[in-house]
């Protein structure tokens, strides 16, 4: 059974037991709102817990659909919910979103035993008592099932702002429970705090590793806002002046027809931490990034398309910190348009379509539930700036050949998922891609034959980004 | 200076061999994608299971060949050396 507890201000204490729910109303009598839970906990003769507040309301349909999950051995479930007069669609679980945003809210019901091993709910972090749960009991779990029904409608006040917790305090406590999970979990940095949205954390890099720079190049200009530029010159220019990661290596897979001031330009830039990889065949993105990474001596390589520029210096260390991380994938950034609006912010798969999340919104759009502000585990990501182990590109067999121009970045993401490896997207490492002003947008029809051929089964639609990902989103919050 | 050349670098010989090696793991993952992918949406189909049939005996094929083993052990040895 399942059993609810809501924690109130003012009112008495009951149990009622309706549709299969146990509801525990626990009253304040002057105790905090961890021990008012404990006292819920202690009460409840459930198996399954979730604690909501006295406004949230509960689907009917709620103890009957959590139990059939809780059958199958997850120890910890979590629904989605009608949230501000919309439908909050979460993500499967994703651990790495979680330490940016309490995204799995209402409703997150815990096996009992789930509770009890990770020490029930904690006094001293006011306003945080839920967030920290989540945290230690997601961590822990076994087993965490994303249930995509709409099983509650929540209230616009927080439970802790309901039970009478200061906003100083409850930023004071997320940033203490983040700190200790991120300490807890690998290491990294609490930025900032909210309390209705996202917060701003950070994996912490390990050591110093080598990152191979490897960019395709074919040494040509193009116009930029009315101004002639070599791509290339410039994405090594800037990366070169204000990269604050600079144990950086650039191997530069340049077609014969580059001219020697190119050449030349590179490498005045580079110095010795520049290579030339000649490439004298005809094009194919795959080949070039291929035969760069096979020279690349960096533990990691950062895979960069030459029409980019920076705009974060601290780019690498973000997505460096989440390259490390256990079994991770590929990472990706966050990507603009020379009109400022977003080219990029991971990719999704909706109905054998795929696409970039975020594209054309405006740049400093929230996105769906600050979908666009948090790290966030991703189904893949461009390819146009990637950075992944290079072991882990090896034992993918790099860039499939069979995809010279197209797909080949979500051909190399199924693959790299296929082997167990999870990639991630981050907002904090950001950069301009003039997209438009190289790209040759043919398709042949043999690359959708063997990317639609390999994965079709797996495009139609991304349980880490469930909502239609061609929504455009504007800065004001449309 | 940049560099052009470097004793690091891979041989042409080496390179060769990793490419081929790295088309061979593409065409493994991708074989085996495309297996999973009949195997899903229309298991019983007559046409369905011969082409798994196909594509299995190709990966079996691959499994066997002496490039996919000897690229295999070049593979995990040279990487490693490089750097």
């Amino acid at each position: 059974m399942l059993s609810v507890i809501v924690p109130v201000a003012t009112g008495q204490s009951s149990s009622v037991t309706a549709n299969g729910v146990e509801v525990i109303v626990v009253e304040q009598s002057g105790q905090t709102l961890a021990a008012a839970i404990a006292e819920g906990v202690a009460r409840a003769t459930g198996s399954y817990i979730a604690v909501l507040g006295p406004a949230d309301q509960l689907d009917s349909a709620a103890a009957e659909t959590l139990a059939a999950v809780f059958e199958t051995g997850a120890d910890a479930v979590y629904t989605d919910e009608h949230v501000n007069g919309s439908i909050f669609s979460k993500p499967a679980f994703s651990p790495e979103r979680l330490r940016s945003q309490f995204y799995t809210g209402n409703l997150t019901a815990y096996s009992r035993e789930l509770i009890e091993r990770v020490g029930g709910v904690r006094n001293g972090v006011e306003g945080a008592e839920l967030y920290d749960l989540a945290l230690r009991a997601l961590t822990a779990a076994k087993s965490v099932v994303h249930l995509d029904s709409v099983l509650v409608t929540s209230a616009d006040v927080a439970l802790a702002s309901a039970w009478g917790t200061d906003d100083e305090t409850a930023l004071a406590s997320i940033r203490s429970v983040l700190e200790e999970h991120l300490a807890a979990t690998g290491g990294g940095e609490v930025e900032s705090v909210n309390l209705s949205g996202a917060n701003v954390t950070h994996r912490a890099v390990q050591g110093n590793p080598l990152v191979s720079i490897v960019i395709p190049t074919r040494g040509t200009s193009a116009l930029v806002n009315g101004v002639e530029r070599c791509m290339v010159v410039e994405a090594v220019r800037g990366i070169v002046k204000n990269s604050t990661y600079t144990n950086v290596e650039f191997v530069i897979v340049i077609d014969d027809v580059a001219s020697d001031e190119v050449r030349a330009e590179l490498a005045s830039l580079g110095g010795d931490r520049l290579r030339f990889v000649e490439w004298d065949q005809p094009f194919t993105f795959s080949g070039k990034m291929n035969l760069g990474v096979l020279h690349a001596r960096g533990e990691f390589v950062m895979l960069l398309n030459d029409d980019v520029e920076l705009i974060t210096p601290n780019w690498l260390e973000p997505m460096l910190a989440l390259a490390q991380l256990p079994k991770a994938g590929l990472v990706g950034s966050m990507l603009y348009f020379d009109d400022d609006t977003i080219q990029h912010a991971g990719h999704a798969y909706y109905r054998l379509d795929v696409t970039h999340i975020g594209l054309h919104s405006e740049r400093g759009a929230a996105g769906p539930h600050d979908g666009f502000r948090v790290e966030r585990e991703v189904a893949g990501v461009t390819c146009a700036c990637a950075l992944m182990r290079t072991s882990v590109f090896i034992e993918a067999g790099g860039f499939s050949t069979l995809l010279p121009g197209n797909f080949n970045d979500v051909d190399l993401c199924m693959k790299v998922a296929t082997l167990g490896y999870q990639s991630y997207w981050t907002p904090a490492a950001e950069l301009y891609h003039f997209e438009s002003k190289s790209r040759d947008p043919r398709v042949a029809r043999s690359e959708i034959d063997t990317a639609w051929g390999r994965w079709e089964r797996l495009i139609w639609h991304s349980p880490l980004w469930p909502t239609d990902p061609h929504e455009v989103f504007t800065s004001d919050g449309r | 200076m940049a560099k052009t050349d470097a004793s690091a670098d891979p041989t042409p010989a080496e390179l060769a061999l990793q490419l081929r090696q790295l088309a061979l793991v593409d065409r493994v993952l991708g074989l085996e994608a495309e297996v999973a992918r009949l195997s899903t949406t229309s298991p019983n189909s007559n046409g369905a299971r011969d082409e798994v049939e196909r594509l299995q005996a190709e990966l079996r094929a691959v499994y066997a060949s002496r490039t996919w083993k000897l690229g295999s052990a070049v593979a995990r040895v040279i990487r490693p050396r490089r750097r």
